[in-house]
């Protein structure tokens, strides 16, 4: 690494640290969180992009909440999707919705 | 502060061209362990009663924090000829498709990892659409939790 | 404390709680090894019948990592995370059952600790398209599964 930052974790050398061993790196890239949302409805919003972001969502239950979709083993609908202006909920069920910065068609 | 990726001005740079930039969020992660349900041998009749199983970790944060992996309802245990009684790890069950028809046989094991105010939460329950018999075995999830939460709205553009 | 953090907007750094800071280098962040693009292309020559393509990405990393995954389903333009299924369409999966849809996946049997293998299944149904084009986006991150970070 000829230029950048690094952070290791406590205790230990960033010199000899492993990649697993960093708590920050300058050669990788992050998500960049930029945005969360409550949905309550089957419905769609300008998420203030003009590309795909990538993106995570929780379901609610009562009051406990899981990531991602209901299903069995992969046999699962996605809830959510985006395009390259808007986030669309296919669920009335609440969920919560976080965009990242980083895009999905590159 | 931000940082670009390699080729990059950072003066000049889009958002998307930045490694880190402190106008966004990003991940910390609070916290990462197993729950491990280890279950028991167990019959029962056409149409019983479904078993619950549970393991939970506390995690002390006061609200519900952002978690990983994806995994609702997932297929852990399929008995008859599928097989059954094997240990199973959440996380891979998650990532492999059970292809049926229209979902799975009416006797099951789906595991369900969420999260509450105050823990996560690891369930397991076993149905009886027909009579059969589930193995003993472990069911493990490996969990990520992160100091972010679930629920707060917000736009840092 | 030796380190760096950064509050959220308004938020004072010196009382800021961990959710109200957007950065400290006492906590572990997902890292993005590396961003896996793609696009695959399954052809049923015929209607009620499917097609399978397999996209295999080696990490070599010696551990499970943590992955997120996203593809683009084409009749809408949209882009879902995976893996999951895009609903619609009946007719005979490669694997003998009546099942419906285009499966975005993770095929089993592969080694996590050094290789992903994500599987595309299309099942064509009566009026749909011979060819279909998948394409996919995957972030294979840093952090393991298991302990992405060890107290």
């Amino acid at each position: 690494m000829a230029y950048g930052i690094k952070v290791s974790k406590p205790d230990v050398n960033v010199e000899d640290a492993t990649n697993v061993q960093t708590v920050f790196n300058s050669e990788n890239n992050t998500f960049k969180i930029f945005r969360g949302d409550t949905t309550t409805s089957a419905t769609n919003y300008t998420h203030g992009l003009d590309y795909p972001p990538a993106f995570m969502y929780f379901v609610k239950s009562g009051t406990t909440w899981t990531a991602g979709a209901p299903g069995y083993g992969g046999e699962k609908e996605a809830l959510v999707s985006v395009d390259a202006t808007k986030v669309y909920t296919h669920t009335a069920t609440e969920m919560y919705i976080i965009l990242f910065i980083n895009p999905l068609n590159e | 502060m931000k940082i670009s990726k390699s080729g990059f001005d950072v003066e000049t740079a889009a958002n998307k061209d930045l490694i880190l930039s402190t106008q966004f969020d990003m991940f910390k992660i609070a916290k990462t362990g197993s729950l491990v349900l280890n279950l028991p041998e167990e019959t029962k009749g056409d149409g019983a009663a479904s078993s619950t199983y549970t393991q939970t970790y506390s995690h002390g944060l006061g609200y519900v924090p952002l978690l990983i992996p994806d995994a609702s309802s997932v297929l852990t245990d399929v008995i008859t000829a599928l097989g059954g009684g094997e240990d199973a790890i959440v996380n891979d069950a998650a990532n492999d498709a059970f292809i049926m028809a229209s979902g799975p046989p009416g006797t099951n094991e789906l595991a369900t990892l969420y999260a509450t105010t105050t823990q996560i939460v690891l369930k397991v329950v076993r149905n009886w659409d027909y009579a059969g018999t589930f193995g003993a075995h472990s069911v493990t999830c490996y969990y990520t939790i992160f100091y972010n939460k679930i629920g707060e709205t917000f736009n840092l553009l | 404390m030796y380190g760096a953090k950064a509050s959220k907007p308004n938020i004072d750094i010196g009382s800021a709680e961990a959710f109200e800071q957007v950065f400290n280098s006492s906590y572990n962040t997902l890292k993005i090894l590396s961003e896996v693009t793609g696009t695959a292309t399954m052809t049923a020559s015929s209607e009620f019948t499917s097609d399978i393509v397999d996209v295999e990405i080696t990490h070599n990393l010696g551990y499970s990592p943590l992955i997120m995954l996203y593809y683009k389903d084409p009749s809408s333009g949209r882009w879902l995370q995976g893996p999951s299924i895009i609903p619609g369409g009946n007719g005979a999966s490669p694997l003998g059952y009546y099942i419906s849809g285009t499966y975005v996946i993770f095929k089993t049997g592969y080694n996590p600790l050094t290789e992903f293998v994500l599987s595309f299944i299309y099942f064509r149904d009566s009026g749909q398209p011979a060819s279909i084009d998948i394409d996919y986006k995957l972030f294979l991150l840093l952090e393991p599964r298991q302990d992405a970070w060890y107290d």
